[in-house]
């Protein structure tokens, strides 16, 4: 372990690897400071940008965007009362109160503290828990990997979206169009029409940024005017900044148990995102001795959910590198950016390539650290960003989703079904839909299936009573039915 | 928004039903390769059949139709329509001209000045010819389809 420790460094003290870093830290923390478009879309739009890079740079870069961007959400958060990205919600009920007591600059340095803290907090526990898990995996077969596989569909499902009817059906959407094009198992090519772009099937890229990144930039045209209100304060004083940041630093047992319930709940494929941090604002409320003063302006109000939210990182990365199973839909797009890099993760993966995954645990470390340098040397101004219009915005954006879709495969019809895609995301997303779960459902289709074709071949369909894959599809049963189960229980109490 | 989602969930039902039924009696695949889909794809039509029922059997929210219904947010069509209006210059004018015309369009019709207007379509051209095209190598087809070679 110790030399893939020390191979993971050489390869994020490489300088171009470390350029990469650099770069994505900066593409991340813009992206988060701009709310609506989320770390999901920052994946979605550096994601064409890897192909043809060396794998190690490639990942680190995409994931170096993506780790820091709930870092640069938290300013507009603290400062103005607009989430950057929906995972700063909950920094927004005391962050916001605070700056409007003109104490903006002690909220912004302490969630600045929290979040870097906490990401790396979160790497360290991924880094312990890697050589931990490599024997664990190997215990897992066919059928066990086809359940869990299931599993992390059916929690993205329900766990992530009120309605499970409708995150099972967009899931389950999601599948079905991952099925078009050749079988992995027998390389029967699937519903072609004839038409020889389908041959490979509905592509990642375009179905990624068409679901996620067009209707982003559409609400961001609809709007047309600049996301800040106009004459809102967005300056702060450099002193107050670093009087917030000591004090999250001197909460170090706040700062570490917001961080643990950030990462268990990384860990959890669906819930992740949003809800981490608002579960380590509840700890820290029950716990805290300023607990009265919750939503009016504490400081531990920021400081737990922003650790929370960084370390979760970490966690996310426990699933994916270890099962090659994604947890939520970030996930699932770095997923994808390990196949377009010729790399596919799971137990192989861990067990040939320890050091790439120490080095992207690595690069969300630093890109963490990075990210808090940056912003408290220009936080006091980043805010100005969110006075740019929407008119200037989306329409530029718009042309990198063009170009960068058009890079993969060198391929219009990838640009047409990008914008196909975009519609259709437009439509779910104001439908209420479960786009993650879709999104989710497509990447883990082809391998669901293999591992069925697999586990079917060897032991018929008495592989779904062997001990594991029992345990799980009676943890995924029970987690789904779990608010049906309270709902009785509570009218059977009262 | 009950329509839309109705209509939604009828595309995803027919969508599926339509693939299904193709891969049986067109394609003629065998169980092997059309197992999973069938079973996937017969339980999210299942599951879609369920969520139209459930959501026409509840009464009509008060406020839909009304001044309070969750009305499709104003601006949606229009942004969107913008934006798809992209693709057919990039397709008919190449990756160079296209994509700085459009944006030189864009801001104008958007209120934006000359000026800005043409700053970022010069910008965009000069992004993707240094930017794309040398710097990262990525071919992209400067001119139209059409254009001689």
């Amino acid at each position: 372990m110790l030399d893939s420790v020390l191979d993971g460094l050489v390869r994020v003290g490489d300088p171009t690897a470390l350029l990469y870093l650099v770069i994505a830290t900066l593409i991340g923390v813009v992206f988060g400071v701009l709310p609506g478009l989320s770390g999901l879309t920052a994946l979605a739009l550096l994601l064409p940008l890897i192909y043809g890079m060396e794998p190690g740079a490639g990942l680190a870069f995409l994931l170096a965007a993506h780790a820091v961007v709930n870092t640069g959400g938290s300013v507009t958060a603290i400062l103005l009362g607009i989430p950057g990205a929906p995972a700063n919600t909950a920094t927004l009920v005391d962050g916001f109160p605070m700056a409007k007591q003109g104490r903006g600059g002690e909220a912004l340095g302490a969630a600045l503290a929290a979040s870097g803290i906490g990401g790396v907090i979160g790497v360290v526990f991924l880094i312990i828990l890697l050589p931990v898990l490599q024997p664990i995996v190997l215990l897992f077969g066919s059928p066990e990997t086809f359940c869990l596989v299931i599993m992390g569909i059916a929690f993205i499902a329900g766990l992530g979206h009120q309605n499970l009817t409708i995150g099972l059906i967009s899931a389950g959407f999601g599948m079905y169009l991952g099925f078009f094009g050749y079988q992995q198992v027998s390389g029967v090519p699937r519903y072609w029409l004839d038409y020889d772009y389908l041959l490979n099937g509905f592509r990642l890229i375009p179905l990624a940024l068409g679901l996620f990144a067009i209707p982003e930039l559409v609400s961001l045209a609809a709007s047309g005017g600049t996301i800040a209100r106009d004459g809102a304060r967005t300056g702060v004083l450099r002193a107050d900044v670093y009087k917030g940041f000591r004090a999250a630093v001197s909460r170090k047992w706040l700062v570490l148990r917001s961080s643990m319930i950030g990462v268990v709940i990384g860990i959890i494929p669906g819930i992740g995102g949003e809800t981490s941090p608002w579960v380590a604002y509840a700890s820290a409320r029950q716990t805290s001795p300023e607990g009265d003063q919750f939503g009016k302006g504490a400081i531990d109000g920021v400081i737990a959910p922003e650790s929370a939210n960084n370390s979760k990182e970490g966690g996310a990365l426990v699933p994916t590198l270890a099962f090659g199973i994604p947890g939520s839909s970030a996930m699932a797009l770095l997923l994808g950016g390990f196949f377009l890099v010729g790399l596919e993760p799971g137990p192989e993966f861990l067990k040939k390539h320890m050091d790439i995954a120490v080095s992207l645990a690595l690069t969300v470390a630093l890109a963490n650290i990075l990210a808090v340098v940056v912003l408290l040397a220009v936080a006091r101004h980043l805010a100005a960003i969110t006075k740019v219009r929407g008119h200037l915005l989306a329409p530029s954006l718009l042309v990198l989703l063009i170009l960068g879709t058009y890079s993969v495969a060198n391929s219009t019809t990838d640009v047409m079904f990008m914008f196909g895609f975009g519609v259709l995301g437009v439509l779910l997303r104001e439908a209420g839909f479960n786009r993650p779960a879709l999104l989710l459902g497509f990447v883990l289709a082809p391998l669901a299936e293999t591992y069925l074709h697999i586990s079917l071949n060897v032991q018929g369909w008495s592989f779904l009573l062997r001990p594991i894959s029992l345990g799980i599809l009676g943890l995924t049963l029970l987690a789904l039915l779990w608010p049906m189960i309270r709902r009785s229980l509570r009218k059977i109490r009262t | 928004m009950r329509g839309l989602t109705v209509g939604l969930l009828a595309f995803i039902a027919a969508f599926i039903g339509v693939f299904l039924a193709a891969g049986e009696f067109v394609y003629d695949y065998n169980i092997s390769v059309h197992r999973f889909p069938i079973i996937i794809g017969l339980a999210t039509i299942a599951l879609a059949a369920f969520a139209v029922v459930r959501t026409l059997a509840r009464p009509a929210p008060k406020d839909d139709g009304g001044e309070n219904a969750p009305a499709w947010p104003r601006g949606t069509t229009g942004a969107l329509l913008w934006l798809a209006s992209a693709l057919p210059m990039v397709i008919f004018l190449g990756y160079l001209v296209g994509p700085a015309l459009y944006l030189l369009i864009y801001l104008r019709l958007h209120g934006e000045k000359w000026l800005t207007a043409i700053l970022f379509a010069a910008g965009c051209a000069a992004f993707i010819y240094l930017g794309f095209h040398e710097l990262l190598a990525v071919r992209v087809p400067l001119y139209p389809f059409w254009w001689p070679e």
